[in-house]
């Protein structure tokens, strides 16, 4: 328990990523048993949810410091964390860190669920008596679920590769898929010989920059034109009749998608496909809103997997019956493509066509109404290439939209933005009300959080926990990538990666949109061909 | 005896104004931090030991009285005295008596020792004015000696990997307490210049701080120091982009994980000069004031749980707190 408490504070302070794979390797080398396990499957969230009954948590902490309901609940939302909360409002300063290593002490918290409230209280008591703050901060961590110190699964995965001398492709494999500290060994889980482990590794991806029309850059001939999909940029390897996607954050993803793995989909051959993951199937393909509905899902559903189907959109081949076929021109990848992979089930290939700018244009005025984001250029002589590049693939998105909204209320931010509000709701006229139409948390500067922040304070009607309803005296100018109907908002508006483009400070709030321009805005995007 | 006007806390049996935030004829100020002594003001009175630091914030040219602590000035029947306030340096609290009635306005205020400002004095009072920066019980802070420990770890640390430590302070207060615990802990420090010139400032205003060294990028001595500078200066520094370097703040805020994540440090260290909850209750009761005013700070949270506890309490908006450089 010591060295993981240690390593917990460490990371927290620790600068860069290669000081935390050190830290994290060197703990892994030192730890390659069910203390390793229980560490790695807490910090990977593998574990999650929280572990012991937080009401009776909360109880337990505000009784200790003689504090009523209400100003518990302001310091938790000042604090933003239920874990350091408790562990700042316990009054005494404990002695010596407990003895026990980190797996007895997760198996003396598992054996406290599902006990009477009373039992687990008097259990955490006991430890938060004994316990430093910094151990308290570790231990109010591990029974509340939920460890977030800055190390992303990535991270995890370069100190693993690096503690067992293995690839980082092979380790991803390796924890992909349900395991738990509690019946997996570490020599078995890490070190054993695993042959799927060494098949499932993807490439690099080919990333585009994007084409700005100031700056004629492309050559004019010879270029191939695709829809930018809004989906999941993946890519489907197939080999020895095992399916594997990876995202390209180079994350092995296969088990969010059973409709497209080994069971539910038997493959042939040995190939890899760049493309899009999205919801629908080829010829009836939904908006990407919907995936995000499943997305959002911690369990999937047959039902859910029934009403929200997700599909793969090819556009590139790059591995073929065991060959890499990178280096090819695009246009022979692309006959491959569309000679070997129409009419599989759940795959459609991409549509291109081959034109000058005239045709990208063209093509990028109809983008939205595809549900796609824009167009892609392809030169038809590039090879598929490792990370972003200039010169033979651009990007080219729809100009995002945009419209004038009155801020109505503010959040403050949770964790590490504790003390400034930086989520707000907006809202646009319909019949002399504000109607809210989007929330928004990015696009402002740290000034501007700072200056809205001290507005909020000064202007707050009405406060709702940490949701403070202001007076609506401020304009800002959203924008967003997408607009659909929707029956669950009460403006029957969804927005699609709301921001905020900036403040409009030269306009009043008379002076901002209506729902009828927003209303309108839908009809635009559906116009027909 | 004080009343909330546009200008700033006023007496209108003196006809003056308590650290006013828009210029006026006559200010009396608690202490030299930019949100309570401002320019722009006819005359200041101000506590002795704040003297120096404030003509170096204020120019040489201002208009200053000052008066040791403890010692009563009167005006018109009214009697005003400062006393220490432990916050910073040369510190006070204000008191008012007029007529048989008390006031104190705290100004700004820690009730433990630093070992350099001289320590709160709990005064008895009818009307108390508290300020309530940390007026939340999540704050209760570590003590002075446990976070010096921490600190001593983290140089060690750091200058074994041969990374230069910057502990960021503000330049009045924070920065010379940061300087004597490292000092008295035998880690050898540099001084950013604003810190540096407040440093000798103090030093000629009776303060019994340490010679200590002006920061030469050019000049890294061979013992890897610690370099204090305030928040404002590093930012964007070019000097340190050749120097690889580790950022710690000290700030009460450094606290909360979150707050030390936002600001961008790596390493947070809990000093703090605003009392923390336990030290606001503390002197709140040590008044055993009829009526507590509750400004800058958490003061609706402050001022509800007083309420709950039977004394008479209210939120005052005043402009404290506002500047970003030195509050806390």
């Amino acid at each position: 328990m010591k060295a993981f408490v240690e390593l917990y504070h460490l990371l927290d302070s620790s600068p860069g990523i290669k000081a935390k794979v050190d830290l994290l390797a060197s703990f892994f080398e030192n730890h390659s048993n069910s203390d390793g396990l229980w560490a790695l499957a807490l910090l990977s969230g593998q574990i999650g949810g929280r572990r012991l009954n937080s009401a009776a948590l909360k109880q337990l902490s505000m009784r200790e410091a003689g504090l009523p309901e209400w100003l518990f609940a302001e310091c938790y939302s000042v604090a933003g964390d239920l874990a350091e909360t408790m562990t700042h409002l316990f009054p005494e300063p404990g002695v010596n860190a407990p003895k026990g290593s980190l797996s007895e002490w997760m198996q003396a918290i598992e054996a406290q669920r599902g006990l009477p409230p009373e039992q687990q209280q008097a259990f955490v008591l006991e430890a938060w008596k004994r316990m430093p703050r910094s151990t308290r901060f570790v231990f109010n961590k591990l029974i509340t679920g939920g460890f977030r110190v800055g190390v992303s699964k990535g991270l995890l995965v370069q100190a693993l590769a690096k503690a067992t001398e293995q690839d980082a492709e092979q380790i991803q494999y390796r924890l992909t898929g349900q395991w738990h500290p509690k019946d997996t060994q570490w020599q078995a889980l890490l070190l054993d010989n695993n042959s799927l482990a060494d098949i499932s590794k993807p490439y690099p991806f080919f990333l585009a920059h994007s084409y700005n029309p100031e700056t004629p850059e492309p050559k004019p001939t010879d270029w191939q034109v695709e829809w930018k999909w809004d989906g999941i940029r993946c890519q489907w390897v197939c080999r020895q009749g095992h399916s594997f996607l990876w995202s390209r954050g180079e994350e092995l993803i296969t088990a969010a998608f059973p409709e497209l793995t080994d069971g539910a989909l038997p493959m042939q051959g040995d190939w890899v496909l760049d493309g899009e993951l999205l919801p629908g199937k080829p010829g009836d393909w939904k908006p990407f809103s919907e995936l995000q509905r499943r997305l959002n899902r911690k369990r999937l559903s047959s039902a859910i997997l029934k009403e929200i189907p997700v599909g793969f959109m090819a556009y590139d081949l790059l591995e073929w019956q065991g060959k890499d076929i990178r280096m090819w021109p695009l246009r022979d990848r692309r006959a491959l493509l569309e000679n070997e992979m129409q009419n599989l089930p759940r795959i459609g290939v991409s549509p291109a066509w081959v034109g000058d700018v005239d045709l990208w244009v063209k093509k990028r005025e109809d983008a939205a109404q595809q549900g796609a984001e824009g167009v892609m250029l392809k030169h038809l002589d590039s090879t598929y290439g490792v990370g972003r590049k200039r010169g033979s693939w651009w990007k080219w998105k729809v100009e995002p939209r945009s419209f004038d909204a009155v801020l109505t209320y503010a959040q403050r931010g949770h964790g590490n933005r504790a003390n400034l509000y930086t989520d707000f709701t907006f809202g646009v006229w319909w019949k002399g009300e504000l109607l809210t139409v989007a929330k928004a948390y990015s696009g402002l500067t740290t000034a501007e959080l700072t200056e809205l922040s001290r507005f909020v304070s000064k202007h707050s009607l009405d406060s709702f926990g940490p949701v403070r309803r202001v007076e609506p005296l401020l304009v800002f100018e959203i924008g967003f990538d997408g607009i659909q109907e929707s029956k669950r908002h009460k403006s029957g508006i969804a927005l699609r990666f709301p921001r905020i483009f900036r403040w409009r400070r030269d306009k009043k709030p008379e002076q901002a949109d209506t729902l009828d321009l927003l209303r309108a805005m839908i009809e635009d995007a559906r116009a027909p061909d | 005896m004080l009343s909330l006007r546009s200008e700033g806390l006023y007496c209108e049996q003196g006809d003056f104004y308590i650290d006013p935030w828009k210029p006026v004829a006559r200010a009396v100020v608690t202490h030299a931090h930019a949100d309570h002594a401002r320019r722009g003001m006819g005359s200041y009175l101000a506590p002795f030991f704040s003297k120096n630091v404030l003509k170096l914030r204020l120019g040489k040219h201002i208009r200053l009285d000052t008066l040791p602590f403890g010692q009563k000035h009167y005006i018109r029947g009214l009697s005003l005295s400062f006393h220490p306030a432990g916050h910073i340096p040369g510190s006070a609290q204000i008191r008012l008596e007029y007529r048989g009635e008390v006031w104190v306005v705290s100004g700004d205020y820690k009730t433990t020792p630093d070992g350099l400002s001289h320590p709160f004095e709990p005064l008895t009072c009818h009307t108390f004015i508290t300020e309530s920066t940390f007026g939340m019980p999540l704050f209760q802070f570590p003590d002075q000696e446990t976070v010096f420990s921490e600190m001593e770890a983290w140089y060690r640390r750091c200058s074994g990997a041969g990374e230069l430590p910057v502990v960021l302070a503000y330049s009045l207060g924070k920065a010379q307490r940061v300087m004597l615990g490292l000092h008295q802990r035998g880690i050898p420090v540099a001084l950013h210049s604003s810190v540096w010139e407040t440093h000798e400032a103090l030093r000629k205003n009776g303060f019994g701080l340490p010679p200590a060294p002006k920061w030469y990028a050019r000049n890294v001595p061979e013992r890897m120091p610690v370099l204090i500078a305030p928040p404002g200066a590093i930012r964007g520094a070019g000097f340190l982009r050749k120097q690889p370097h580790q950022l710690a703040a000290a700030s009460g805020w450094m606290h909360l994980k979150g707050l030390r994540r936002r600001a961008g440090y790596e390493m947070g260290f809990v000093l703090s000069d605003h009392a923390d909850w336990n030290g606001l209750l503390y002197a709140i009761q040590e008044t055993k004031a009829e009526q507590v005013w509750i400004t800058h700070g958490y003061s609706d949270v402050l001022s509800r749980f007083l309420r709950e506890q039977g004394i008479q309490a209210q939120t005052l908006e005043t402009h404290f707190g506002q500047t970003d450089d030195d509050s806390e």
